[in-house]
């Protein structure tokens, strides 16, 4: 059996060992007849029957053919990547449309009322006083009992008058912002911002005063808040659409 | 360009690269055989993107798995064709490796020097079995809750330790989840990687297995185009026919999983069907070990013996007609478990029905006979060769009739179950949302603890369920637009046929206008229709199979005399009485004729009327309404058929109804609680639902479970 060798090893290329060291070792082939099963029971085409054909590399330079076949060639590789890269992108665009649909949720503008304290519970002192925001939450599926989510100050403005609520967030960067009942300011403990029992910028570096907020009365004496959130590092204020 | 792309090859060699996986030269030219291989990897790479961003939604706990997985499939854009994108090809990655394995076998892939990577190749097969295994429990549905269960009891007949492990515990829970995802999406998708990059570097050392015959004798062509190009029309392909199924078959989402309650249509996923069949052929302790550990593992086995057995021509024949019997093999039992879950709805009923009159007949002999009957206390088979007497080729006849009748009733139990479970999956959806006024839209609103507890406190779920269970044994539930019907066989008394009271009203719209003015007819109050042929009572609508029908004295008494023959007057006044007694009841589904009523006068009128007599007696001479005092020992008629006064009526008849009370027992007596039977909530449910006071999502402006009643 007259057997040609091209080899692998004969082919300059960065293969790793194990392919080159394999190759040079198996991968000779008949070019005038393949191998075919043969149907004689000795031990030798027994071995053969069951060896099946190895990889066979082209020869060195193979691909310099007529032009026809070229384009053909260059045809079949555009169509294959044009539909392996469309199979591989098309698991992305679900994926992605799940991965943004937060942007796209629907959000309203304005606030929502929640009902803070009494005025009695008001009554006592002129100065500030924090309270607890209680309101459902929404999460993802969930939907939470009214539990605190937030704070208020509210500030008494004397008799028969409403007091003035403020959220405690404080415009710079978010931190919640104390009373100092000393001084008669607002102080932030994060960057030092400090605001006028009505809300006025005093001093320090956040862009605007604190956050005031639409206060109604209810009933009697209920007190009752628009609570909104604002964007805060913005000397305009701008709401936060729930 | 060209300088640029050098300058980076002499950096990093990729032309070589590139050329070494690219310029592969195929041995016969690329062939459409050969693309199942890709396909499956394309799957795989799908898989992982797909995986991956339901990875970013997914939550795996007993509370929120679930509520993700609902969350995502119709709340979040385009999740629903996320999930059906990744359930559809889990499904067709077991079609595809079936193929490929063929294939391999076929084509004598196994050979040497392939033999190792063939036996890579069915650890990848195993792994893909995991992956559908450990997938299928993640959403915490019922359907792959109670099927994964049953696999881990499967592995449990090899020794406790080894499902404890994969369950975390003794018991189903937040650990079997954890696991489970863990498995599923990292040590699994790990190790496939890991032994898939093994799997091509073996199959790129050997090359493809040509069949080299006829025309491609000497013809070669190289991986790149050709075979690439008919890679990606096979992965269009695949892909397309997974986008299809997303579209028109969403992935399912069942109910909540739930342990307390015994689901009846539980099957593990189409592909592992054959097994679940299987298994039906071997009962017992040891049958599951055998059937489903023992056998498989030595099917799977002589899989890795294939390239020794292969070696010889006669080997390689046995290996394919293996590998040709098991499909065949799994496709029959496959068809078989299909068969025999859906053979209610195909059988032509004549072939039962000589068996079903058989049945109804011994029925009512029992019922006529009592313990005399000779089929009392007999197996069916026995009872019907009974019946059949000494007629040999009528019992022969009821025999084969029996075996398609017991198959018949347990697919129809299936049957059954599949719809129940479908519309309990639609009403755990329906409870999930809530209407925002602001947003204008359904907004989902589960509770912190899950979905479970808005279906466990869903009157509409649960009051059929705990009527069946407590009521129905008496009471009839049945009217023309009831959706569940609960009809009790009251038989008569053995031998005798003496009608025995043993019944209790039809609670179909108990304490609406219909339910009342038929209970004060003097034709309805007492009805009783015996049927002698079938030896039972058929209809007994108020107190005609109840003692209190024989009452001297009572209120069946005062009915069919005082009631009977009213002129024009009599009957204007009745139905002002009527209207004005179930008004107390406060039905939502009379929320608008009541209120119309009171605009017009009725109510007053009807309470009026209460004390005014009919031929002897008033209604207040006995029953206390409202305010009217003057009353012997009836039921105390304030707030008649309200959730506080059916609830207390459930609680403790006899409050109410005193010495009168026939038979009903006190089903959470307040000075009894060790002979407690229902919980108060529960008892809440079972009113809830008589009244037909359940959430409805359908209105705008409803909210949800805690909402007051009166939705509609």
């Amino acid at each position: 059996m007259r057997v040609s060798t091209v080899t692998r090893c004969q082919i300059t290329r960065l293969s790793p060992a194990f392919f080159a060291k394999d190759t040079c070792h198996r991968n000779t082939y008949n070019a005038e007849s393949p191998p075919a099963i043969k149907k004689t029971s000795s031990p030798n085409s027994r071995l053969e029957t069951s060896f099946m054909e190895s990889n066979v590399p082209p020869p060195a330079s193979d691909t310099s053919t007529c032009c026809g076949s070229e384009r053909r060639g260059l045809l079949k590789g555009l169509l294959a990547g044009i539909i392996g890269g469309f199979v591989a992108l098309v698991p992305f665009l679900p994926g992605l449309a799940v991965l943004t649909s937060p942007l796209r949720k629907k959000r309203k503008i304005g606030g929502q009322m929640i009902r803070i304290t009494t005025l009695g519970a008001l009554a006592g002192s002129n100065l500030p006083q924090r309270f607890q925001v209680i309101a459902a939450r929404r999460d993802a599926w969930n939907k939470y009992p009214p539990e605190p989510i937030a704070g208020v100050y509210l500030t008494p403005q004397g008799e028969g008058k409403p007091p003035r609520a403020f959220a405690v967030t404080c415009p710079h960067l978010g931190c919640a912002v104390d009373f100092n009942a000393d001084t008669g300011e607002y102080q932030c403990p994060c960057h030092t911002s400090a605001f006028a029992a009505d809300g006025q910028m005093l001093y320090g570096p956040s862009p605007r005063g604190l956050d005031e907020l639409a206060v109604e009365i209810r009933g009697e004496d209920e007190i009752w808040i628009d609570y909104k959130r604002f964007e805060v590092g913005k000397s305009k204020q701008i709401e936060i659409p729930s | 360009m060209k300088p640029i792309l050098d300058w980076l090859d002499h950096r990093t060699g990729y032309r070589a690269i590139v050329s070494e996986s690219l310029y592969e030269n195929i041995p016969g030219g690329s062939r459409w055989r050969y693309v199942w291989g890709s396909t499956l990897v394309f799957v795989f790479f799908v898989q992982v993107i797909t995986g991956i961003f339901l990875w970013m939604a997914y939550s795996p706990s007993t509370q929120t798995a679930w509520e993700s997985v609902y969350y995502l499939e119709y709340h979040l854009d385009g999740g629903w064709l996320l999930r059906g994108i990744h359930h559809y090809a889990a499904q067709l990655m077991m079609i595809l490796m079936l193929l490929h394995v063929l294939q391999v076998i076929v084509d004598g892939a196994y050979k040497a020097p392939r033999e190792v990577n063939f036996w890579f190749g069915l650890l990848l097969m195993l792994i893909i079995f995991g992956l559908g295994l450990t997938g299928y429990l993640l959403p915490w549905d019922q359907k792959g809750y109670w099927a994964t269960k049953v696999a881990t009891e499967i592995a449990g007949s090899m020794g406790r330790e080894l499902p404890e492990i994969a369950v975390g515990g003794a018991d189903y829970g937040t650990q079997t989840l954890t696991r489970f995802f863990a498995i599923h999406a990292g040590v699994l998708p790990a190790l496939l990687i890991g032994l898939l990059v093994v799997h091509l570097a073996l199959f790129r050392r050997h090359g493809i297995t040509a069949k080299l015959s006829g025309r491609r004798e000497g013809f070669r062509q190289d991986f790149w185009p050709d075979q690439v190009l008919k890679d990606a029309v096979a992965c269009l392909a695949v892909l397309l026919v997974i986008v299809f199924l997303s579209w028109q078959f969403r992935a399912e989402l069942g109910a909540p999983a739930d342990a307390a309650e015994n689901y009846a249509a539980a099957r593990p996923e189409w592909y592992f069907l054959f097994l679940f069949q299987f298994l039906k052929y071997f009962p017992g302790e040891y049958g599951k070990l055998i059937g489903a550990v023992v056998l498989p593992g030595l099917l799977v086995g002589f899989m890795f013996l294939m390239p020794f057995v292969g070696r010889s021509r006669t080997g390689h024949r046995i290996n394919i007609a293996f590998i040709a019997l098991v499909m065949v093999g799994s496709g029959i039992l496959t068809l078989l478990a299909l068969d025999e879950d859906y053979y209610a709805a195909r059988i032509d009923k004549k072939k039962i029905a000589e068996v079903e009159k058989a049945f109804a007949q011994i029925a009512i002999d029992l019922r006529k006979e009592g313990e005399g009957s000779p089929y009392h206390d007999k197996e069916q088979a026995e009872q019907l060769a009974l019946y059949a007497g000494d007629d040999q080729e009528r019992n022969d006849l009821l025999q084969k009739q029996l075996f398609r009748y017991q198959r018949y009733r347990t697919s129809e139990n299936f049957i059954q179950a599949v719809h129940a479970a479908e519309v309990e999956a639609a009403r755990v959806k329906e409870l999930a949302v809530e209407w925002d006024p602001e947003v204008e839209a359904y907004l989902p609103s589960i509770p912190p603890t899950g979905a479970l507890a808005l279906l466990r406190a869903d009157p509409k779920t649960q009051g059929p369920k705990l009527f069946g269970r407590y009521c129905a044994s008496c009471h009839d539930y049945s009217g023309p637009d009831a959706e569940q019907t609960f009809s009790s066989i009251h038989p008569l008394a053995p031998k005798t046929g003496e009608h025995l009271p043993n019944g209790a009203p039809n609670l179909y719209r108990f304490a609406s206008r219909e339910w009342v003015g038929g209970m004060l007819d003097p034709e309805e109050v007492a009805k009783v229709h015996l049927d002698r042929q079938t030896w039972t009572v058929t209809d007994a609508p108020y107190y005609g199979n109840t003692n209190i029908a024989n009452e001297e004295g009572g209120m069946v008494e005062f009915v069919q005399s005082d009631l009977a023959d009213l002129d024009e007057e009599g009957k204007a006044k009745l139905q002002s009485i009527v209207v004005a007694l179930s008004a107390d009841a406060r039905l939502p589904y009379q929320a608008q004729v009541d209120h119309e009523a009171e605009g017009a006068g009725q109510i007053a009128a009807g309470r009026a009327a209460f004390s005014e007599s009919f031929d002897s007696y008033a209604c207040s001479d006995c029953h206390r309404w409202g305010t009217v005092e003057d009353a012997d020992d009836a039921p105390d008629l304030t707030g008649y058929g309200s959730r506080a006064w059916t609830i207390k009526m459930i609680a403790d008849p006899a409050h109410l109804y005193g010495e009168h009370n026939d038979r009903m027992p006190a089903f959470n007596p307040p000075d009894n609680p060790a002979a407690q039977q229902l919980s108060g909530k529960n008892i809440g449910l079972i009113v809830d639902w008589l009244r037909q006071d359940w959430p409805s999502a359908s209105t705008p402006g409803s909210s949800g479970p805690s909402a007051a009643p009166g939705t509609h």
